[in-house]
Order: structure tokens, then sequence, then C-alpha cells
């Protein structure tokens, strides 16, 4: 890591992130929301990446694109962050704190400053075009946005196929642009730009599956492409989520995934494993059995790599609950039978024997590379690439590259997935918060606020607006059907449909509707107030009202998602819950919040590795910070590793961190202690530890780590022989291993199988870094690794590759007929059957491994308790959002880092522990933070003390006063309503759900 | 079928020395091996061979089961088409190791399991060499009279006749539609490639 | 212009008729084949599965006339002694120490800086020169083949550069376009015929053929077109045969591509000999039509 406590330290408030994808878009909102100016610097027309493509996410089956899209406009009205898009960097010079980056801006031709984002021009140009955000399967005009919700909305005209630009005529958009836009004489321009720092997240190319013709691609018209399948799933997509295949638009019935499509495969692509691609598979293959029950799906593949949380639950439930059918073999070739335009694999069986099989459809899931400027990037930016062409990062600093001050996020670094992309844009925010520190606050601007209207006396005046969602909504609801049925209701002021209320140009229409219809309340009938109530309650701000006068009504996930296909009875469905919030809504009133102070200063719970690197990062960002464990060492699990998988020695790395940790002057170590109590709330809380000592502070990071599993198969207490993969480490770091030694090891050894049925992720790892250091001390000593599916992901792969290459023999096993292990004279034999050879082989060794699972750390339960936290059935944290929240906790102020959250190698852990303390930066940055205005309100005259309430609650809101009598404490009430549920005397009541707004929307609807 | 089969005990110093020796002839990288199978369904032959497909011979050489290795119908039945080791994400080129394993088994004295295929590459080089290009006629004279003996060693008259007839109707098929050549074809250099071949044998 | 031409044991035999096409074809488009002085047999698919030493040795002699002879472009149309010559060049290149040992025995030297070409690249050549399609004058309109490329034009026991698409080669059917004949997409373009099993293994050859077979039947193709004369000779010669035992009713006939490029440069069948298949496919080249 850079060394950020030198005297030199730089001192600048702007960080300029380069690529506009979900990581990118991470950074950018924290650093932004930090104090940081931040430039943000995108090659294509709009933000989005590749998560924009997408339709659904695993394992929620949120749809990716309302994930985004909130962000994507958060983003472009915020007050912090300067969008540039269509736009590369050609040149950096300068040092961290001060760099001067060169941006050469590509001509638009639309001036985004004039453009409404009405879509006029598009709607009148003439020419088509195979658009490339739909994979070829669709066509776009020649001026276009990529996408419907593009930031920043507005359009470009693509200059090699526009008529004007090719022929010299035509000019339609121009002509139809009422607000003068169009700009045929745009120029490239270049500017420059000031930073203190760089993030880059160009983000990923995917593998061009023509390059394998025996599979078909681009030859068997019904073989497409995994984004391509992604397409054909999304309800905006060219089939609109029907899923047809593209040769001849039937519905398919038996859909093959073939998995590794350019991964694991350097002869004909490349050499790593993309990491995502069986759980995208797996995801592709549910949801395409959601759409269409009859779909028979099979993936093809020849190791599941379900390693992440929770994936393995996943693919079960695929298999159980979906009955998708997992076949291990590679396909080795696609034919196309004559006429019908099926498609024939062919592929070995489990016992052997070659079939054929005759699918309707073929999926490729394509792996994923480096961006195509991955190598001109590290030119730009004078950094080293790795030998893949990937960003080349330190296995102790995944986010830092070799230029102080250059960071890497996503898939830049090594094939990801998303909430691994998202953790580490907080964790190079946290990296940038930290360098830094001095410049925080220096370069931001204070977003204005028009003064909110006073509704003193005025009557409701209600705006609705019905969301079609693309077609998520509409091709279910009848969206015009519902405005009419509510347009005409008293109150109603203004009602009327949008395509997707959430785009940044619907921001815009819904503030000029409130102006121009002096509305004074307003709702939205689209999708679930959980992810998006917050974007529409800043609009309605923006106009002038007070933003708790917003109500917004689920007609898609209560409506349209759960009664696809009844039309009817789900318009009429519709038209009734917008009903009911109209006549909730009535009687609404503007909500005053409070805001208190912020204590500047963190708690880190756990001194290992997450704990100490979160701890340092936010000592680094200028916070005193109180680091609390509960052995008496520092350093946690990492003390029995001593090499990482790339030969890199753990022992020094931990040495330096707990040297560093100890000596920084605003970390204070507390070892041998545990807390004992947390009062407070979110920015105040107060800790007492369990030697009495004292602490405030305004968040917590909750890093407790793990345990590993002591086990009891395998005759591991019958002789000396046997031990556990940690122990050979250790062996093998004391020199202890004889030259000549045999050794087996047995895999996923209280892992993947109840009671602890998940993957423990590091396991594959460390034996095959073990099974290497002996390889290579001694070559003649026989290595056999039992082994279920090797699961050495992303760039991993090349060292499994290493260790066949030095002649480990790897065994694959099932669960069903597990090795057998005889304990022998003179060491173990070990009996299983061979899938290849189809028969049983036998193989002696001096001492066998075996690989030992992981467990969540035993403290971690009670952890859970003291601080409302949620926990998954192993016992791991459960974190706010899986995929865009990774180390959140919905308690807000607390953190998650490590182990505690889930099995995961020691680069991720440093990896999300600056994510932790970058997502806690966040927080501590601000000076007030404002209490939310959903909390229940106490009515002292009614209460009778009964303290119903004071036992119920969980966040302990009611306390018992001075007088007595039961108090209320606002700012740790989190309007979970329950004391309004219990309370006799009515004396509680929650801001908008008050029962007067409650039975108003009960009479509404009965 | 072979599941009946005892298990295989695998002895690391004949598995290595067998892989060593299989790899440096065929050089081919077999423990790059990550046992995917795509060439199982590559293989042309596989549904002839049954069983025997590239995945596992490849498996046997690892894990030194020798016998099985060198004698098998995928060894000789094995047309050299070379689509496994194109499909092969390892770059593993099979049809070299068949080839290798052809030679192996014949420098330690085994009966080939297909002796006609044997007769066959064996005659048609044979043929080569001696008159510098090949006759067909020569050519498929040397692998008849090789496969007849082979018949009387066993006994089975029928074969010869059934097989010289086969051979004859193509013959006059081909003779008919002016493809067959009486005129002895021959090259000079046959001496330089006896030499060359001579020296190289002695070593 | 002047080629070396490499005719190979098969074309001087049973396959004469591919040398005499070949002769004339390239005689139109004004090249003239220039054979190599006393060439030997390359050794085909037998010397590699039997002797790693003559395997290289004998294409080697080849390669070393065929340098001496001053032209620096040797075109082979037979497959399998493209191959092997293809090989014994990159073997020879990447193992300096038995080039040397061979060069020894040799009066004729290999050096290295030989091209070694398909009749395809050679013919894809003249097409990309615009020579090509000067010559052509009659279209044979009744054509609706499938082009079959074999094993040996894209795939090789060692790594050797190859000029197509290993999986999907399109160089015949470019040809063949550019002759205005549609060629038909179909799965076997590469598939094996096993036509060194056809005598020594019949069920494994007939079997592969018969696939090949059917799919080019159910694609709509009336014929196969070929560069092999293993492959040409394998699937006309026992069509009937493997056709009977697989109970295919329809017949194809196997063209060289040379017999396809010569009647549309106006050539006729007897003096390209299309005649002498098994399979007569005489009748395709009834209904001709002029280029415009």
């Amino acid at each position: 890591m850079n060394d950020i406590t030198s005297s030199t330290r730089p001192a600048s408030g702007a960080v300029a992130i380069v690529g506009g994808g979900i990581g990118g878009m991470q950074a950018a909102l924290d650093l932004a929301d930090s104090g940081f100016k931040v430039h943000f610097i995108q090659k294509d027309s709009s933000l989005g990446g590749t998560m924009v493509m997408l339709d659904k996410t695993f394992p929620t089956g949120d749809c990716a694109m309302c994930m985004i899209s909130p962000k994507m406009v958060e983003i472009a009205r915020h007050p912090n962050v300067n969008i540039i898009t269509f736009a590369e960097v050609t040149g950096v010079t300068g040092a961290p704190g001060d760099f001067t980056l060169t941006v050469k801006m590509q001509p638009r031709y639309v001036d985004p400053d004039k453009c409404t984002g009405c879509g006029i021009c598009e709607k009148k140009c003439p020419k088509l075009v195979t658009s490339g955000f739909e994979q070829g399967l669709a066509k776009r005009k020649a001026i276009y946005s990529l996408l419907a919700q593009a930031v920043p909305n507005t359009r470009v005209i693509d200059r090699d196929n526009c008529l004007y630009f090719q022929r010299g005529r035509c000019r339609a958009c121009e002509k139809f642009c009422t607000a003068e836009a169009i700009n045929f004489e745009d120029t490239e321009k270049e500017i420059s730009i000031h930073t203190g720092a760089i993030i880059l997240s160009p983000g990923l190319n995917r593998h061009d599956p023509a390059r394998h013709q025996e599979l078909g691609f681009g030859r068997w018209p019904n073989v497409v492409s995994s984004v391509q399948f992604e397409r054909i799933l999304s309800a905006s997509g060219p089939f609109m989520g029907e899923i047809k295949r593209p040769g001849d638009k039937i519905h398919p019935r038996k859909v093959a995934w073939i998995q590794c499509v350019g991964s694991r495969d350097p002869n004909h692509g490349n050499p790593w494993c993309s990491s995502v691609c069986c759980m995208y598979a797996t995801k592709q293959a549910v949801i395409a059995k959601e759409h269409d029950h009859s779909i028979e799906p099979t993936i093809f593949y020849m190791e599941m790599r379900a390693f992440g949380k929770d994936f393995d639950k996943y693919v079960d439930r695929a298999k159980t609950e979906f009955g998708v059918r997992y076949h291990r073999a590679m396909v080795s070739a696609v034919h196309e039978e004559a006429g019908t335009g099926d498609l024939v694999l062919r592929y070995a069986d489990t016992d052997g024997t070659v079939t054929e099989e005759t699918f309707d459809m073929v999926v490729l899931s394509v792996g994923l590379e480096p961006h195509a400027d991955a190598i001109e990037f590290a030119k730009t930016f004078a950094i080293t690439p790795n030998e893949h062409g990937f960003a080349k990062t330190g296995p102790f600093s995944p986010v830092a590259t070799d230029r102080p001050g250059v960071y890497v996020t996503g898939t830049y670094q090594g094939p990801k997935d998303i909430p691994e992309t998202v953790l580490q844009g907080s964790a190079v925010a946290g990296s940038a918060m930290a360098l830094l520190a001095e410049g925080r606050g220096t370069e931001v601007a204070q977003k204005e606020l028009p003064p909110e209207k006073s509704l003193a006396g005025e009557e409701s005046r209600i705006g609705v607006l019905v969301c079609h969602c693309g077609i998520n909504i509409a091709q279910t609801v009848n969206v015009e059907a519902v405005v009419e049925a509510v347009k005409d209701l008293p109150n109603v002021a203004y009602a009327a449909d949008l395509l997707y209320a959430c785009s940044q140009d619907s921001q815009e229409t819904i503030k000029q509707l409130v102006q121009e219809n002096n509305l004074n309340r307003v709702i939205v009938a689209s999708c679930t107030p959980r992810t998006h109530e917050p974007l529409f309650q800043e609009t309605i701000r923006d106009a002038g009202l007070n933003k708790y006068l917003f109500e917004l009504a689920d007609i898609r996930e209560q409506c349209s998602w759960c009664h696809m296909g009844q039309n009817e009875s789900a318009t009429e469905k519709a038209i009734n819950i917008v009903k009911m919030h109209i006549a909730k809504i009535k009687n609404f009133e503007p909500i005053v919040t409070e805001s208190v102070d912020v204590t500047h200063a963190a708690m880190v719970i756990g001194g290992g590795v997450a704990g100490m690197t979160s701890a340092l990062a936010l000592a680094d960002q200028g916070y005193p910070v109180h680091l609390i464990e509960n052995e008496a060492e520092l350093g946690g699990l990492a003390r029995h590793v001593h090499h990482t998988l790339d030969n890199s020695d753990v022992q020094a790395f931990l040495a330096e961190t707990i040297e560093k940790t100890r000596n920084h002057p605003n970390i204070t170590v507390h070892t041998g202690v545990t807390v004992k109590k947390t009062g407070g709330f979110v920015g105040n809380f107060q800790t007492t530890l369990t030697d009495d000592a004292r602490i405030e502070h305004g968040a917590i990071i909750v890093a407790a780590g793990g345990t590993e599993y002591t086990p009891t198969e395998y005759r591991y207490n019958e002789s000396d022989n046997i031990i556990t993969q940690r122990e050979l480490e250790k062996r093998l770091a004391a020199g202890d291993i004889a030259p000549g030694t045999g050794i087996a090891m047995i895999q996923c050894v209280g892992s993947r199988e109840e009671p602890a049925n998940y993957c423990s992720r590091i396991c594959c790892q460390d034996a095959v870094k073990n099974a290497i250091a002996v390889k290579k001390t001694s070559p003649d000593s026989q290595v056999t690794i039992f082994y279920r599916d090797i699961r050495t992901y992303g760039l991993r792969e090349d060292y499994y590759r290493m260790a066949r290459e030095l002649g480990v023999l790897f065994v694959r096993f099932e669960p069903a007929a597990k090795p057998e292990v005889t304990v022998t004279d003179n060491g173990v034999s070990i009996r299983a059957f061979d899938y290849i050879l189809n028969r049983d082989i036998v193989v002696h060794a001096d001492v066998l491994a075996l690989s030992t699972g992981l467990r969540p750390h035993p403290s971690i339960e009670r952890l859970g308790e003291m601080y409302k936290l949620t926990r998954n059935a192993e016992g791991y944290f459960l974190e706010a959002h899986v995929k865009l929240r990774p180390v959140d906790f919905p308690s807000e102020g607390i953190f998650v880092a490590g182990l505690a959250h889930a099995p995961k190698n020691l680069d991720e852990t440093i990896s999300q522990a600056l994510a932790a303390a970058g997502r806690a930066g966040v927080l501590l940055a601000q000076d007030k933070l404002s209490v939310s205005g959903i909390i229940a309100k106490h009515d002292r005259d009614l209460c009778m003390s009964c303290l119903a309430c004071f036992r119920v609650c969980p966040f302990d809101a009611p306390y018992i006063d001075e007088d007595g009598k039961v108090s209320h404490n606002e700012i740790k009430c989190m309007g979970c309503g329950i004391c309004a549920g219990v309370c006799p005397a009515k004396a509680f009541q929650v801001n908008n759900f008050r029962d007067d707004q409650i039975i108003a929307m009960i009479d509404a609807a009965i | 079928m072979i599941m009946t089969e005892p298990a295989l005990d695998v002895r690391p110093a004949i598995a290595a020395s067998l892989l060593a020796e299989v790899m440096t002839r065929s050089e081919q990288n077999l423990s790059a091996c990550y046992q995917c199978r795509r060439c199982a369904g590559a293989c042309s032959v596989a549904d002839e061979t049954r069983f025997l497909t590239p995945d596992r011979l490849i498996r046997m050489i690892i894990t030194g089961d020798r016998e099985n290795a060198l004698n098998n119908d995928l060894v000789w039945q094995c047309v050299s088409c070379y689509k496994c080791g194109i499909r092969c994400p390892n770059k593993i080129q099979t049809g070299r190791i068949t080839e290798t394993l052809k030679k192996m088994a014949k420098e330690s004295h085994q009966q080939p399991r297909h002796q006609r295929i044997a007769h066959f590459h064996d005659a048609f080089v044979t043929a080569g060499v001696r008159r510098g290009r090949v006759n067909e006629t020569e050519f498929m004279g040397i692998y008849e009279m090789k496969n007849t003996i082979l018949s009387i060693k066993t006994m089975n008259i029928n074969a010869i006749t059934g097989e010289l007839a086969a051979q004859m109707q193509l013959g006059l098929a081909m003779l008919k539609r002016g493809r067959m050549h009486f005129k002895f074809l021959s090259a000079k250099g046959r001496k330089e490639i006896k030499a060359l071949y001579k020296n190289e044998k002695r070593g | 212009m002047q080629l070396a031409y490499y005719p190979g044991c098969s074309l001087k035999q049973s396959s004469a008729l591919y040398d005499t096409q070949s002769q004339l074809v390239f005689g139109k488009l004004g090249i003239e084949l220039v054979e190599l002085e006393d060439w030997n047999c390359c050794g085909a698919t037998s010397a590699g599965k039997t002797n790693d030493f003559l395997a290289i040795a004998m294409p080697a002699r080849n390669l070393g006339i065929a340098e001496q002879s001053g032209l620096d472009n040797l075109v082979i149309p037979c497959s399998a002694c493209y191959s092997r010559t293809l090989v014994a060049q990159q073997y020879l290149a990447a193992n300096p120490e038995q080039k040397d040992r061979i060069n020894d025995g040799l009066t004729k030297k290999i050096n290295g800086t030989l091209k070694v070409s398909s009749i395809l690249e050679v013919l894809l050549n003249t097409l990309d020169a615009g020579v090509l399609t000067d010559t052509l004058v009659s279209k044979p309109v009744q054509l609706k083949p499938v082009c079959y490329y074999g094993c040996m034009l894209t795939r090789f026991p060692l790594e050797v550069p190859v000029p197509d698409d290993i999986e999907n080669p399109t160089g015949m059917d470019t040809l063949v376009e550019a002759m205005g004949i549609h060629a038909i997409d179909w799965n076997y373009k590469t598939n094996c015929c096993g036509a060194s099993a056809a005598v020594n293994d019949p069920d494994t050859a007939f079997h592969l053929m018969s696939k090949i077979m059917t799919d080019a039947i159910d694609r709509g193709a009336n014929c196969i077109i070929t560069t092999c004369p293993m492959c040409q000779l394998n699937l006309d010669a026992y069509q009937e045969q493997f056709c009977k035992h697989y109970n295919i009713a329809e017949r194809l006939p196997v063209f060289f591509i040379t017999e396809v490029l010569g009647m549309a440069m106006g050539l006729n069948l007897q003096e390209l000999q299309i005649d002498r298949h098994f399979i007569d496919g005489t009748d395709l080249f009834k209904e001709m039509e002029p280029y415009e």
C-alpha cells in the first residue's frame, strides 16, 4: 500500500474515476458523499457498464436495471460529481495529490445542455443500425441513447451510420428538435482535470464466442451468447422478455448452457476462470424456468464453481426446486440438425460413453476478459499490467497499483461478480479518502435546495404518475386505464403515465409537473419503495415540496409480477392500490426532521487482518479508532497462514500490519477484552468494554472473524499421519516434511455438507498452494488431491494448472462415495472411485492432509444479538443487500468485513476491510446526520406509561424518563411501528403510517 | 465392464516413468489434463472404441496403468483425425499419444490388438520405402499377404476368401473406371531415404 | 507463372484424374505446375503412426528438391501429402539438429525457405488477384454442393499456422460462391471420413462416412466437393456399400474442386475425366449458363 502517513502528505479534494460501471459508480457515490469532488470519466455515451445489460441478478432475482438506475440518477444529480461521458483520458502527469489528466471528448453532435431528452430525434431518424447494446438481436437508430435510462439523459449521433454524415442529406433530427440541441458542427474537445487520486474502473470485455466455431456461434442461429440470453430474458430486450430462439422465434423447450467458453482454455481463449459464469448460467436457467415453465435447462460444465456466500445453496435450489439439470462434461461440438434448426450436442456421459443429445437452443457462457483498452490504459496511467493484461495489484494491496495515487477496482483487477465489484468500489473510495484525508471538503459544493413550500391551509393537490417500467408493468397492467381511473378522483390534480419513472428525464418531468400544476403531494405507482422511494423523495424536494409528501404505490412486485397473464384483474388491483394510496396521502403533512452531531471516531471489533486493515484505513483518514480484540494477540486466523497462493509471505505482512496498527497515533488497541454494552445510535454510539473502558464513536465495524473446523472425519484422530491442511502448511514452513514424502489431501472436510453446507472458499487454494510447495522442493513426492470441484476461481486458475503440470494427481469424488481411508503401518492408503477410469484406484501416502472448512467465530452470535444484526443459516452476518450493499448492515452505522461475513481469501478480506472503512468514512465525514422522518411520534399526554412499548422495542427507543414516565428517543427509533401496534392508548403514531392514514386506505379498498 | 476390475494400485514411480516416456515421445503435456472430457466428444472413433476415449487413455497413463494403456482399442482404431487435440483446452494432442503408444507396444513385442490395422500401416510404409513411391497394387498385396498369414495362423480360411473376394470386387470396379494403374512407380531417391533410415537406426 | 508441384502417389494412380484436372485448371489460370524431379512418397498417415523418423525424413527429401528447384511456392493438391510435408517443414524448423542430420544424407538440402501451399490456398490467391473470375465461362447451375475439407487441411499433429478457421473453414466455400454456386453450410466440413481405415477397419470408416452423407443429404445437397483424393476415393468408391449398410437411399457424386472449376472454365467432361467416378455426377453438368 502507498505510504500515506509520510510528511509529504498530498492535499487535494478531488478524485478522477475512469470507467462508469457499477464499481466506478459506487466509488463515485462514496467519495462524493464524503466530501470529495469526483470527476467521473466514461468512454461510452452513458454510465452503466455491463450491469445495465443484465436482466435480473441472483440470488434475489432483482431486476438489475431497477437496482442500478437509482444509483445512476443519484450520481447524475449529485452536486459533487462531474460526469464526463464519451471521453477518454489521453495523458496523466503529476504525483499523488496533484495529478493532471488530459481528457479527450468525442463529439456527440447533440448538446447535452440543450437536450431535454424528449427522444423525438430518435423517433424521426430514418436510419436503422444493428444495436450493440442488444447484442445484434435488435436495431437502434443512428441517433440514439445507449439505453432508455441513460445518464446523462441525452443522445448521440453515430457518425458512421448517420445519413447526413455519410451521404450529406437528411438532418431529420435537427428539423424536429425543438430544443435546437443537434449540432452537426460538434468537434472533438480536449480538457484537463486536476485531481489528487485516480481510480481506474474500465470494466470488462466479454470473450468473443465466434472464436469457437465448433460451438456454432454466428453460424447456427439458435446458438446465442450468454449476454444475448440476458437481453432475451430482459423485459426491455429484443423479445420483450419472451424466451424465443432467434432463428425462428419459436419458444424453446430444451435449452443447454455450455460453460467455460473462452475461460480455462489456454488453447482457444483465456487461461483464467471467469469466476461468474457458473452462477450466471444457473441464474439464467432459473429465470428462464420462471418465465416459461416448460423450459428444460441443462448446464454442461466441468467444475461447479459456486464458491461465494450461499452460492451452493442457490445451485441446490436450481436443481431441486427448478429442475435444472447439471451435467459434468464439456460439450465438444454443436451440430445443427438440418431443417429443424435444433442443435445436437455431443458429450461424454458419466461412465464415459459418448452421447448425442438434441436441444432447441444453446447458450454459450462466455467468459470475462480485461477491457479492450486495458493495455492502453496501463500505458496512459503508467501502471504495470499483469501477464494477462489485468492491472497488477499486490497480494496484500488488492486495489492499489504500482503507481502511488492510482487505484483499480472491479474487473480491471481480475474477473469478479457484482458484489465484489461494488465492494472494491467502496474499497478504492476508502483508500482515496485515506490518501487525500486533508483535502476532504475543499472542493465540494453544497447543494442549494429551494425553500420548502408551506402547505398551510392548502387543499390536497395530488399528482399521480403511473410507471410502465418498460413492459415490466405495462405488459400485465393497463397503465393508461389506471391513469384514467384515478385522474378524476377528488384531490387528484394531475395524473399521467411514464415509461420509466426512475429515469433521469422523468425526474425533470416530475419537477416540472409539480410546478406547473401546483401539486403538493405526489404518488408514483411503480415498484418497491425499498429501492426507489429515496429517489422520488429527493425529486419532489428539489421541486420545493417536503420530501415526506410522497407515496410510492407498488404495482409491480405486488401486482404485475405476481399476476402475470391475468391482465384484467391485475389492472383492477393496480387501480385499487393507487386509490388506497390516494386516500392515504390526502392526510399527509410535512414532516420536520431532526439532525444530530456525529462523533468522528470508530470502533472496530476484531483484531485480525480485516479489523486491522479497516482500523488503519480509517485512522489514515484521520479518525480515531478503537480496535477491540478478545485474544491477547492481534492477528486472528492469519497467524497460522504462512504463504499466499502466489507464495507471498503472510507472516511478514502480518508482523508489519500489527506493528503499524500498534504504532498508529489514531488507533487505540484494546486486547483481551470484548464489548460489554453499546448504547446510542448511528453517529453517536457509547460502548463499554469488559475492562470497563468507555468509548464514544460514530461507527462500528464488525470484523469478528472465523475459526477453522476441527475434523472428526477420515480417521483424523486415529493416526499422527493424518493432519489438517493448516498443520501441513505449518510443517512445510518449518521444513518438517522430508523429501520424497507421499502426501494425499482430501478436500471439503466439513464443508459443502450438512451441517455446514457451504463452500469454505479457501481450501482448494490452500491445497493447491501446499501441493505446489511440496512438488517444488521434492519433485519425486507423489501428491494426490481428492476433491469435489477444484474452485481455483479467477486468476487463481494459473496455480491449479501449475500444480497439475508439476505432477499433482487430482482425483474427483462425489459426496455419496467419499474416499476410504485406511491407516497402514507406514502411513495411510486411500481408495476412491476414479470417474475417468471408471474404476477404483488406491493411493498410498505417508501423510494425509484434510482440508477443513471455516466456521463463523463463536462471538458472532452474541454480537448479532447485541447489535440486532441478522445472520444466515450458517451463522455468518447478512449484509444489507447481497448485490449493492455488501459491507453495510440494515442497521445504520454498522459495517461488516472479513470472515464474519463469509469465508474468503486474504486479499478479499483486505478489499472488504477497506470497503468497510470507505463506507464508515462516508458516515464519519458528515458533520450532522439527519434523522429519518419515518419514526414513531410519542404523545406524552395520551401515554399511561404502561411500558408495553418499552418491552417490545427492538431499538430501546422508549425509555423511562427522570419523571418516571415513558419518553421516546426519536433518534434511536427506526420507525418499525411495533410500539404503535401494542400501545393501548394509541400514544404512538408512526409518521406517514398514522392510524387515520391507514384507516383511509382500508376505507378506500372496501 | 471395467467396473468389475480390481482397484488400480497407483504406484508413483511406475506412473511417473510411464508418463515421462509418453510425454517425451509424443511431445504432449499430458499432466495438464483437467478431465473436462471435451476430447471424448470430439473423438471420431468413440462410437467404435466405446468407453475408450482420449480422456481415459490419458488417465491410464497418468495413473501408471501401463498394461491397459498399451493395449486397447483406441490405440489402434484412432484414425489420427486430431480432433481431440484441436478441441483440448490444454493442447493435449491425443492423436500423437496413440501414435506413440503404437510404437511403444511394438517395441515391447505386444501383439497389436487390431492386427489388420497394424498390417495396413506397416505395409504402406514398407511399400513406400521399397520403391520410393507407394504402388497401390503392391501395397495392397503386402497388406493382404500379412492378413493371410495371420488368418492361416489362426486357421481362418473364410476370412481369407472373404477378404480376397472383397478386395477383388473393389479392384475390378476401379479398373472399370480407369482408376487402376499398373505402370510401376518408383523414385531413385529411395536409396537416399533408405540410407538415412539405416543411419538413424544405427543411431 | 510457375509453381512447384508435388502430385504424390495417389495422383499418379487411382486419382490420376485429379492430376490431369489440376494441370488443366492451372493452365487456364496461366500457371504452370512444375512437377518435382524424382519426388518420393510422403509417408502419409501410416508413417506418422509407425515411424517417427520416416514420417519426417520422407517429406524432407521432397522439400529439399522443391527448394533447390528455385521456385518458392510448392503446391500440393493431396491433403495427406500437404499435411505431412507441412508438418515435416515445421518440425525441422523447430528441430535444427534433426534438420542437419537429415540434410547430411540429402543431395538436395533443405533450408526452410519454401512456402508449402494447399491447392485451395493457391486458387484463392488467383481469386483475390482477380484472375480466376476472368476464366469462368459457363456456370453449372444444377450444383447444390456441400464443401468437404476433411481432416488434413486444418488439423495437424503439431502446431502449424492454418490460413483458414480450423473449425469452420470457408476457403472452398468462397471459391464455389465465386463461381456463382451456393455452397450449403453443414456440420461435417472437417469431420473424418476414415479413409485410412476403409480397408483395415471398415466398420469404423463406414460409420464415419454414413454420418457425412446423411447430413449432406438432409441439407439438400446434390453433390460433395473436396480437395482430398483420399476423401474423394473413400466417399466415392465405398458409397454403395456404406449407404446400403446404413439404409441411405440417395447417392451423391463426390467432385474434386478442380472438376467444378474446370467445367466452369469451359473444359469438358471427358477432358476432366469426370466420367471416372463410382457415383456418376455427369448429369449435374447438363445445364450450364454463361456467366454475365
